[in-house]
């Protein structure tokens, strides 16, 4: 990561240990190095990675051409927060030579949208030939880097969305079928004496155990499969009570509605009609 | 979620430079002070910097390096006559 000597500043970065780049440091002519902590704990997992010396490839000729590190700041995913390779970072300072393109980062304690006008115009004022873009907040940069996750998730959650309903429809409409082929015997029950809440109560515990049965064995084969997808979940756990709870309560709810609605209405019914249909 | 740095209050922005500003050290010092001094001229700015990458936005080199005195497993590849590229994408990675 190549970057001049406010970026810690301006970025907010922690530093560990040692010191960042110094406005002096691009006339020294060291080769001086700021590196991230997965780079200390990794090279120097035993001492301070401070006076450290390291080089790229080649082994130097002259002493003071080794690179040195200077300091330690804590990691940055600069490539996103999915990066978990534990690659171990470094800082250089822009020094000689120049990319062709340069990000600009400045802290400030006034409104974007003002600052990136002002910015646009002073860009102008230095030389009309060079374009700014991807202006912004950096809050933007860091938020849009999840665009296409984003985008990803919101389909599989649709999907899974649909799912659920489909399975709660399909509860619904089985259970229901079931009550409203015991009109009958529910009407017998009636005509030997059930009272009404008996008689719901009696449905809606039928009810509430089949779907109890099937919850269960549910979330069994959930357990066992979501093992699988370990490798896609990021910062979740397969087995998240929340989500299992949640699911479970949407089923077992639809279940008891789908019982409780056709008892209610079967047992409104006069026992004397429902025998005789 | 930790991420390393604070990005609140942070306005960036890349500006792609004509070669006429790369074509020599001096003119590639002076078009970074230039830039600097413009975002310090900024109302309300209280620090500013120049990069080369964006975080989060990727496209960062990945480059290998050795460690002095740091001998290396055996079959692994070795620096060398093979390790002037990986020492240029370093210093100038660019190109």
């Amino acid at each position: 990561m190549v970057v001049t000597a406010d970026y810690l500043e301006t970025l907010g970065l922690n530093l560990l240990e040692g010191r960042f780049y110094e406005e002096a440091d691009v006339t020294s002519g060291r080769p001086l190095f700021v590196v991230d902590q997965s780079f200390a704990r990794k090279f120097f997992a035993d001492r301070s990675a401070i006076g450290g010396r390291f080089s790229f490839g080649g082994t130097p000729d002259d002493d003071a051409d080794w690179p040195v590190i200077i300091g330690v700041v804590e990691d940055v995913p600069h490539n996103g927060m999915e990066e978990k390779s534990g690659n171990p970072f470094i800082y250089q300072l822009l020094s000689a030579g120049q990319p062709g393109v340069l990000t600009l980062f400045l802290r400030t304690n006034r409104p974007s949208a003002e600052v990136v006008a002002a910015l646009r115009e002073k860009v102008l004022g230095i030389d009309s030939a060079i374009p700014l873009f991807d202006a912004g907040p950096l809050t933007e940069a860091v938020d849009s880097s999840f665009d296409s996750r984003r985008a990803l998730m919101l389909l599989l959650t649709a999907f899974a969305g649909l799912a659920l309903f489909l399975s709660a429809l399909g509860i619904y409409g089985v259970l229901a079928y079931d009550v409203s082929q015991r009109t009958r015997e529910i009407g017998v029950r009636g005509a030997v004496g059930a009272s009404r809440g008996g008689i719901i109560g009696l449905v809606l515990k039928q009810g509430l155990l089949k779907a109890g049965v099937g919850v269960v064995i549910g979330l069994v084969g959930a357990v066992l499969l979501s093992s699988y997808m370990t490798s896609l979940l990021f910062e979740v756990q397969p087995t998240e009570p929340v989500v299992y709870v949640m699911v479970a309560a949407v089923l077992v709810a639809v279940a008891a509605l789908a019982s409780y609605l056709p008892a209610l209405r079967a047992a409104r019914i006069n026992p004397l009609t429902a025998l005789r249909d | 979620m930790n991420v390393g740095f604070n990005p609140q209050g942070v306005v960036t922005g890349r500006v792609a430079l004509p070669r006429a500003h790369r074509a020599s050290p001096e003119a590639a010092a002076k078009i970074r002070v230039r830039l600097l001094e413009a975002m310090r001229d900024i109302p309300g700015t209280t620090s500013a910097s120049l990069a080369a990458a964006t975080p989060f936005q990727g496209g960062l080199p990945i480059n290998a390096f050795s460690l002095e005195q740091d001998t290396l497993p055996p079959g692994s590849p070795q620096p060398g006559p093979s390790a002037w590229w990986s020492r240029r994408t370093i210093s100038r990675p660019w190109d």
